[in-house]
């Protein structure tokens, strides 16, 4: 046994050298992905929803546990208790909300007004509650953000943005993923955008080009159609898939073209039409198979998102943990459960 | 260097296996290659610089799921990742718990399992919709106090009148006639209203929360005689009397919450595969509804004598008012009196039956008529 542990220290004393220019890698498997998504959809049936938080730990643990850079894996740990906790206050909320809203519509309204004064508190903590759930290489993310932030970001900016008819939108998109982005970090090393208003404006110059072309196309087809113009309905949705898509894409895009991360920089090779394809093809089969297939469009996916992405490495061995503290999951389960759509 | 003192000849008689993985202190990033020996009195971590014993109380492994990496987790933060999830599962044995986790991989890992589970998912699914949510709010619509439900019958009435509806142009005496010969009938709501609609709901009646019966000028003039009204006001009683619009209600949170509740983890276009049992459970039950509230209507009028024709004419000629005026809403309409999509077709192919909140108006028409003999 001497022997053994000492061959032992041996071998493992070297670390290899990192080479500076490290591509992320997912494993994650369309089939393995499908067999946890039934069960956990079997087992919450049958618990009457209790056994969705014990899921959505179980999927987020695969999807974090599955993808990899740098010789270290991402985790999520998230405890189900937890999230089944938060779940309930805002499952027992959305119930009262919902009843009020129809039964007694002043309070409804009363509540709804509630709801979007909350909105700022509620993203700030559901941002916080995720990033400290996730960890790197046994470091945790975190995140310090605070909800007069969040207001300009997810409330201030964009009703601004629709005042100015839309000419300060870019702007607003601009500052939610500042917001979002600068805010975060691992351990204790910031993330920081360094992308620019200007790449926003160039973004939402694309989409709206896209935009014109399309209602272009389809004024003409109309005008040779006349009555029949009702089958055009469905190009119109995809027209409108593809627009969303194709925003998704150039954000992903340009968000981690400018990543950085103390002095080591992220960013990705994503190819917008190899997106696009992916996103049609698997609306296309979610449509003929009623969501069956999602499991796979969702692997298929994020694979291709996670793949683009490069870490030009300087030093990744000394971000340093910190002390993160208990919180509940109030903030993320209510932000799900009336779908706020808090993303970074 | 943290040995702790073992026998290290001892430690060898029981060293079961080893684990090959990376070492992450849980202090900073780095990850260094290590190796985890598991015996019976606990594991011992070495790494290039430390040799580290680990009693079995104090560590803790991660479920498995999928072929994802494990992690062997002790008090210090510091863990040991592992991608031999074979050599893990033999340590999770050893240690207490776990087995939440396993069950969960065993159905996991097997795909006649996952399929069973995808069939048994989707009859629930459509069970709970179809039958549960309507079954539970019809129990629930019968407990609402009639304080509550009166009072959200005022509302949605004072926000119908601010929409859609003006005050009734019938002359006072003969609304008090009607309402008097309309109560005699069958007094259970506490509340008929009058109102003119205009164009767009026409010839029209329905049911509020508390009671509420609301019957538009434009199908007192629809109709032949006061015992056509009777009879679509029988049908709104039926309504009513079943709490039908406060079960509407209900019904509508009901799929929202199961919803919710059901796919809070699958997010996005995954909902199609959850809305089509919703969409099929709404449409039919509103149909149930409808077909309830003719069937009061026929038997109330049989009560007195009275031939469940009346009801067919008044419907048909409703039909082709609705027919014959595009954009025209639906007829008698219930729920929580909002004027839904139009649903009567001429022809009524049963397809478009199925999508339909009303059963279509010859299909009622038929019913009511077979009724009658």
């Amino acid at each position: 046994m001497d022997e053994n542990l000492n061959d032992a220290r041996g071998e493992l004393a070297n670390t290899p050298a990192e080479s500076s220019n490290l591509p992320f890698h997912f494993n994650g498997s369309g089939s393995e992905y499908f067999r946890i998504w039934i069960v956990n959809i079997l087992l919450s049936f049958v618990t009457l929803g209790i056994y969705s938080a014990w899921a959505k730990v179980r999927t987020n643990r695969y999807l974090y546990g599955n993808t990899h850079v740098a010789d270290g894996t991402f985790n999520y740990h998230a405890k189900p208790l937890t999230i089944l906790r938060g779940r309930i206050i805002a499952v027992v909320l959305l119930l009262i909300y919902t009843v009020a809203i129809e039964l007694l519509p002043i309070l409804g309204l009363l509540l709804a007004l509630m709801m979007f004064i909350a909105i700022p508190f509620v993203v700030v903590r559901a941002l916080r509650f995720n990033a400290n759930m996730s960890s790197w290489r046994n470091v945790r993310f975190n995140f310090v953000g605070e909800a007069g932030g969040a207001f300009g970001a997810y409330i201030g900016w964009p009703i601004l943005g629709m005042f100015s008819l839309g000419f300060a939108l870019p702007f607003a998109w601009f500052k939610q993923a500042e917001f979002g982005v600068d805010n975060h970090q691992l351990g204790s090393t910031p993330f920081k955008l360094s992308a620019a208003p200007k790449d926003f404006y160039i973004l939402a110059l694309i989409l709206f080009v896209y935009a014109i072309a399309v209602m272009t196309l389809f004024a003409m087809l109309t005008s040779t159609l006349g009555e029949e113009s009702l089958v055009l309905i469905p190009l119109l949705l995809l027209a409108y898939f593809m627009g969303f898509s194709l925003f998704s894409a150039l954000r992903f895009q340009l968000i981690y073209n400018n990543l950085q991360l103390g002095e080591n920089v992220i960013n990705n090779k994503l190819n917008v039409g190899s997106y696009l394809i992916i996103a049609i093809t698997n609306g296309f089969f979610m449509a003929l198979t009623l969501g069956l297939y999602y499991p796979w469009a969702k692997i298929r996916i994020t694979n291709y998102l996670i793949e683009s992405l490069r870490l030009h490495a300087v030093n990744v061995d000394e971000f340093v943990n910190e002390a993160t503290t208990q919180q509940s999951a109030f903030g993320e389960e209510f932000g799900e459960a009336f779908d706020l759509g808090i993303g970074v | 260097m943290n040995n702790d003192e073992i026998d290290q000849d001892d430690a060898a008689k029981f060293v079961a296996f080893t684990l090959l993985g990376q070492f992450q202190d849980g202090i900073t990033s780095r990850s260094k290659p290590a190796k985890l020996f598991v015996n019976s009195r606990g594991a011992q971590l070495v790494t290039g610089e430390i040799s580290l014993h680990l009693h079995p109380d104090s560590i803790s492994i991660s479920d498995r799921i999928g072929d994802t990496p494990r992690r062997i987790e002790w008090n210090s933060g510091a863990v040991f990742v592992t991608d031999d999830n074979e050599a893990a599962d033999q340590l999770q044995r050893l240690l207490p718990g776990g087995n939440l986790g396993r069950m969960a991989f065993r159905l996991e890992n097997n795909l006649t399992l996952a399929i069973g589970a995808l069939v048994l998912v989707t009859t629930l699914l459509f069970a709970v919709m179809i039958w549960g949510v309507p079954a539970g709010a019809r129990y629930l619509a019968a407990k609402i106090p009639e304080s509550v439900a009166r009072h959200a019958g005022d509302e949605v009435l004072q926000s119908l009148d601010e929409l859609y509806l003006e005050p009734s142009k019938l002359s006072d005496d003969r609304t008090t006639q009607l309402r008097s010969y309309l109560i005699a009938y069958d007094s259970f709501p506490p509340r008929i209203e009058f109102r003119y609609a205009g164009k767009k709901l026409g010839p029209n009646a329905f049911a509020l929360p508390g009671g509420y019966v609301v019957i538009t000028d434009e199908l007192i003039a629809l109709a032949e005689s006061d015992e056509e009204i009777l009879a679509v006001y029988l049908h709104e009683v039926g309504h009513a009397r079943n709490y039908h619009a406060e079960t509407g209600v209900l019904a509508n949170s009901g799929w929202l919450v199961v919803l919710t509740l059901f796919t809070g983890d699958i997010s996005g276009m995954t909902e199609t595969i959850f809305a089509l049992p919703v969409v099929l459970g709404q449409l039919a039950f509103s149909r149930e509804l409808e077909s309830e509230a003719d069937d009061y209507s026929i038997e109330k009028l049989k009560e007195h004598s009275l031939d469940p024709n009346l009801l067919a004419a008044i419907l048909e000629r409703m039909n082709s008012y609705s027919l014959h005026t595009p954009d025209t809403e639906d007829q008698s309409d219930t729920e929580e009196g909002k004027p839904e999509e139009s649903t009567s077709s001429a022809t009524g192919t049963s397809l478009l039956d199925y999508l339909s909140t009303h059963p279509s108006t010859p299909e009622r028409l038929a019913r009511i008529r077979q009724a009658a003999q």
